[in-house]
């Protein structure tokens, strides 16, 4: 039986796993941020002209590794540590 | 109970606070409370604990209840009919100085029933800046007048030595004396339906419905609470002034009908006044609960019992007494909204039945712009901009952000017109629209913040000046939710133009109709107070929601809409959404549109697009 986590992501035989591709992510205990590729760069015109940003400002897009879907987004300083969204049991 | 008396009183109570909501906007003066309104009005049981929970700003529901149990412990033994408490201290339980609480006690047969409370900001507080915004204030002695407990009516008896007391402190008396007796008609008007409704079913039949009540709200939560996930989900919001970095940081821990919002790892408190009490904190995070998790249940006291915060002392989200916090309902306390709007999002699309309530966050950074001078009339104006009450909305799950749709802490609020500004300030509107691409991309657009430019107008000296506070605009802080953009960081933007001379002074800026038509030198204002003087313009642009799922699932037909609408550029359609269009930009090359998506969907993953 599997677990919804998003509209993208879901958790399948303890495992997160893309919902588009069924790509793993990695354990479900675990943050599946970290089976994602993350694109880091600065905010500054990522999202159109008013993203004006300082160059500290950063934009994470966490991206799947099988299909390419974009999963998550985050903003943070550089180093900040990924946010963790873990599901328990249910 | 009989289901249907049940039913009844449940309803008149919402109207009561209804009705005393209209009677605060119809006293007050202040375009803040009639305009934007930035109010609030509850009832309380008799211990102090929240009975029904109105509408205007949500994150005082809590600490009202906090005041009225604080007013019930000073004057244990001496609370009379009739009297009327004002509480504005933020150590003690409201959020900062300017929105000063008045609590007022309900009697039937000379036994205490019920508590009505309410607030609003009132016009000034006299702290080191006007308006109650206080950038420049290091400390809470600073940050104006300041009690946590006071008697102004006693026995229906206004003691106009306490009010005279106040009103010796502030800036503009007759204004804010205006707002302090709408609070009282208010209360007044809350305390006297309330004789309607006991009186017509009895003390007895009423109090065991609201008893109910509360037992209802706190099972119905606990219900709803069990059918969510288990899971904890984090948030991290970033506020910055002048060169320093603060963070809120939010775990909600989701355990059986059970929450817990944990912010272990934010800042230390700041030596700006962006800080917040706990009590502040606390109705920080509720204000976006009640309408995300509670929005068909009445919101009361059952609705905190399965709640606990955890907020480590001295931090920014319970800042340790003097610190200041003037600023912390657009500061830490709008954090704390974000980041639980964020982190109840996810828990709510991790659900299957619950997913199509959940939402981006929405309007996330308030620009606290307080105008202050002598204005055309000859009197001292001081006024915050009500646009920053208009808002974004988040995208959801199924659907776009509402464009300037306000926001999730106050269901209520919304901006004043242009004329009614003009009409009590000596300025004038070059333009305010929807800003384009400031609502965060995706699947489901966030909805769209605005612009706006102002100069001096008719200024009997020469122009006035603005206070400028908040979290700065270095950040987004409009998250999005499953793979959407946040929302657009604000923008406040000084433009000189009294050094240009001759045929290149500001002529053109009085029809200028964007900020790049302005004439001059641009400067970002964050922190103080600046001038908006002779031939000075005041640019300023606010963020949108935060997006829904991946911009490159987006209908490409909505993103024409939106090109066409003025609210996404052509640019970013192509860039973000991967939309190509016909060479008159009037409809959407399928063709060119699927062979761009690949590319981008092939960047992602850094090879060649397929062929």
């Amino acid at each position: 039986m599997t677990q919804r986590v998003s509209e993208y992501l879901e958790i399948d035989d303890g495992h997160t796993k893309c919902r588009k591709c069924g790509h793993d992510l990695g354990a479900s205990k675990d943050n599946w941020k970290n089976g994602a590729i993350c694109r880091e760069g600065p905010m500054d015109g990522a999202g159109g002209a008013p993203y004006r940003s300082a160059d500290f400002v950063l934009l994470r897009l966490f991206i799947c590794p099988g299909c390419g879907l974009q999963l998550g987004t985050e903003t943070a300083v550089k180093d900040d540590p990924y946010l963790e969204d873990i599901m328990g049991e249910s | 109970m009989d289901p249907i008396t049940f039913s009844i009183i449940r309803h008149r109570l919402f109207r009561i606070i209804d009705e005393a909501v209209i009677t605060l906007k119809h006293v007050s003066g202040s375009a803040i409370t009639n305009e934007g309104h930035d109010l609030m009005v509850s009832l309380y049981r008799a211990d102090g604990s929240l009975l029904m929970g109105g509408v205007g700003f949500l994150h005082h529901l809590t600490s009202a209840a906090e005041a009225c149990q604080s007013i019930i412990r000073r004057f244990k033994g001496d609370i009379n009919e009739g009297d009327v408490y004002l509480l504005n201290d933020p150590y003690t339980a409201a959020l900062h100085t300017s929105d000063i609480y008045l609590v007022a006690p309900i009697h039937h047969q000379g036994d205490l029933v019920a508590w009505s409370a309410c607030f609003v900001h009132v016009y000034d507080i006299g702290a080191t800046n006007p308006g109650g915004f206080s950038p420049d204030s290091p400390d809470i002695f600073t940050e104006g007048f300041s009690s946590p407990g006071i008697r102004l009516v006693e026995k229906g008896e206004l003691r106009h030595d306490m009010l005279d007391t106040l009103l010796n402190m502030v800036r503009s008396p007759e204004m804010v004396a205006l707002d302090i007796r709408s609070m009282i008609a208010c209360n007044n008007v809350a305390k006297d339906r309330m004789h309607r409704l006991i009186d017509k079913y009895g003390h007895e039949t009423v109090d065991e419905a609201c008893s109910t009540l509360i037992d209802q709200s706190e099972s119905l939560l606990r219900d709803r609470l069990r059918e969510l996930p288990n899971g904890s989900w984090q948030s991290r919001q970033y506020l910055n002034v002048k060169d320093d970095v603060f963070r809120v940081v939010l775990t909600m821990t989701k355990q059986d009908d059970e929450l817990v919002f944990d912010f272990t790892g934010s800042s230390e408190q700041a030596q700006y006044a962006i800080n917040c009490t706990k009590w502040a904190s606390l109705g920080g995070l509720f204000a976006p609960l009640f309408p995300l998790l509670c929005y068909d249940i009445t919101w009361n006291e059952g609705v905190i019992k399965p709640i606990t915060m955890i907020a480590p002392e001295g931090s920014i989200v319970n800042c340790i007494r003097p610190a200041p916090v003037s600023v912390a309902t657009v500061g830490a306390i709008q954090s704390v909204n974000n980041a639980a709007c964020a982190t109840i999002g996810k828990m709510l699309e991790a659900s299957k039945t619950y997913a199509k309530e959940a939402t981006a966050v929405w309007h996330a950074n308030h620009f606290a712009v307080f105008k202050f001078g002598r204005n055309q009339h000859g009197g001292e104006a001081i006024g915050i901009f009500t646009e920053t009450f208009a808002g974004a909305g988040g995208a959801r799950t199924f659907a776009d952000g509402v464009d300037v749709g306000g926001e999730v802490p106050n269901p209520i609020s919304r901006m004043a017109n242009v004329e009614s500004v003009e009409a009590g300030f000596p300025i004038r509107y070059l333009f305010r629209r929807r800003m384009i691409d400031s609502g965060g991309a995706g699947k489901y657009r966030g909805g769209a913040g605005m612009e706006f430019g102002v100069v001096p107008h008719d200024s009997p000296d020469g122009g006035i000046h603005y206070v400028v506070s908040g979290k700065g605009d270095d950040f987004p802080m409009s998250d999005g939710l499953g793979g959407g953009y946040p929302g657009a960081p604000n923008g406040y933007v000084w433009v000189h133009n009294n050094e240009v001379d001759g045929d290149e002074s500001n002529v053109d800026s009085k029809f200028a109709q964007t900020l790049d038509e302005l004439p001059g030198e641009q400067e970002a204002v964050t922190w103080g107070v600046f001038p908006l003087m002779g031939e000075d313009a005041l640019y300023i642009r606010w963020n949108g929601g935060g997006g829904y799922g991946d911009p490159l699932e987006r209908d490409p037909q909505a993103v024409l809409d939106d090109c066409l609408a003025g609210v996404v550029s052509f640019d970013s359609a192509r860039r973000i959404y991967g939309v190509a269009f016909t060479d008159e930009n009037n409809a959407v090359d399928a063709r060119d549109t699927e062979a761009l998506r690949n590319e981008l969907y092939a960047a992602r993953l850094n090879r060649e697009a397929a062929e």
